[in-house]
């Protein structure tokens, strides 16, 4: 088919450079198998790394990675660059999927686990300085660290352990709404630091 | 007015995936008719995309082949290419309005360059660490923790809503309260368990906005409720409830 071939020459293999995701989630939703390959490589690592901490288990995190992928190139056509990056549009299919996974049977198994391991007597400031010192791009991590800490536990209880925010309240033994603010303007004032374009 | 109100509260949760299905319904609604929450919504989408990138892993490499297979199969519906792209998506939460975000200038900032982190077993670490030290009230991670866990949710007259996670196995409830209406300083929430016995206290709410209230000795035949009494409580309810929570 010509129009593939001209396709794969947009796209040449060797060329890893210049072109950017949402180029080729483009090309991937016109069925372009080099693009998706190509995109594989781009996205995979971000999505299994989130899905890791949400899922924990490392056999349902491969599962759950391999969905969302296929999920990509199953629903590419879908993708509007005009209303956000190509790696958002993954990461927020790659999030909402990882969620769904541990919030049916397996949250109870997941908390009995929590459970059982509760015998860390760590301070709890120290604690909430390593998560953020964990997390390792510069940036994220500055960013991170100008939040009140009540901003940061509850986005990162949120995010990175799928909790819902009547959970999270409960855990963190805050009020509902404060937990709700705190997840919105905490997560204003991370979007400011790292100057997502507005 | 006040069910957009009460949506556009979510907006944090709802990028968070922390809401209900319900919840992530009427949120949906809520930005379909509101331009700015539906960009607020996309920046802050591409925010937690930014935090996601700090703590990428490596998928073992049979993964890589077991998703191009798993592809090539997948049959993509047909390309409608001189159609605009569909504003909605059942299979992604990206909002359905149109936003003019400036998609280039955000590629840019996301690092497309994936950096291999090292640190990701000790994140995940430090992880469980701030879950634990942060279960201060352990009795209420355990409750969430059990099989039988139940969540009911309902509007408080006068304002606000109710929550209450309740597990007959443990024996224990607790109650979340959300945008109680404010009481005079003479007046106090009091929750009770209501029985085949009558209502039976369970305990005053410090303030309208105070912490989860937790409970014991609930054997899964009550509802729990909610009265204004008098400061100091009362030993059986003397107004009539603000919310009634049935957990049968």
């Amino acid at each position: 088919m010509a129009g593939r071939e001209r396709k794969l020459q947009a796209v040449p293999d060797d060329d890893a450079g210049d072109v950017t995701a949402e180029q080729l989630l483009v090309l991937v939703a016109r069925g372009d198998d080099k693009a998706f390959a190509r995109l594989y490589d781009v996205v995979a690592a971000r999505v299994f790394g989130l899905v890791r901490h949400v899922v924990r288990d490392h056999a349902q995190s491969e599962e759950v990675t391999q969905e969302v992928l296929v999920e990509v190139w199953r629903t590419a056509a879908r993708y509007d660059p005009g209303r956000g990056s190509a790696v958002a549009w993954v990461m927020t299919m790659a999030h909402r999927r990882a969620v769904d996974r541990v919030r049916s049977a397996q949250a109870a198994t997941r908390r009995e686990d929590l459970a059982a391991r509760r015998d860390a007597e760590t301070p709890f400031d120290a604690v909430s300085e390593q998560v953020a010192a964990r997390i390792e791009q510069r940036q994220v991590r500055r960013c991170l660290a100008t939040l009140t800490d009540l901003q940061r536990e509850s986005i990162l209880l949120g995010y990175f352990r799928g909790y819902s925010y009547p959970e999270t309240a409960a855990v963190l033994g805050v009020p509902l709404g404060t937990v709700k603010t705190r997840m919105r303007d905490g997560l204003i004032r991370l979007r400011d630091c790292l100057g997502v374009a507005r | 007015m006040t069910d957009n109100a009460q949506a556009h509260t979510l907006i944090g949760a709802y990028v968070l995936d922390a809401v209900s299905d319900t919840e992530r319904r009427a949120f949906e609604e809520h930005i379909a008719g509101c331009p700015s929450c539906a960009r607020e919504t996309a920046e802050l989408l591409e925010t937690t995309a930014l935090l996601a990138g700090g703590t990428t892993a490596e998928p073992p490499a049979h993964l890589r082949d077991r998703v191009l297979a798993a592809a090539a199969r997948t049959r993509q519906p047909p390309p409608r290419t001189d159609d605009p792209p569909p504003r909605r998506n059942s299979g992604g939460r990206w909002p359905r309005v149109a936003i003019p975000v400036a998609a280039a200038g955000i590629a840019v900032a996301v690092t497309l360059g994936v950096q291999a982190v090292h640190t990701n077993d000790r994140l995940e670490r430090d992880l469980q660490a701030l879950e634990q030290v942060n279960s201060r009230n352990g009795q209420v991670a355990r409750l969430l923790a059990a099989p039988d866990a139940k969540l009911v949710r309902g509007e408080v007259t006068g304002g606000g809503t109710g929550t209450v996670v309740a597990s007959r196995m443990k024996g224990e409830v607790v109650f979340l309260a959300d945008g109680l209406a404010r009481l005079p300083e003479d007046r106090t929430y009091q929750m009770w368990l209501i029985g085949a016995d009558g209502p039976r206290s369970a305990g005053l709410l410090a303030s309208s906005e105070g912490p989860p209230l937790l409970a014991s000795g609930f054997t899964g035949t009550e509802a729990v409720g909610l009265t204004v009494e008098p400061r100091g409580g009362s030993p059986r309810p003397t107004t009539p409830t603000v919310v009634v929570l049935p957990l049968v």
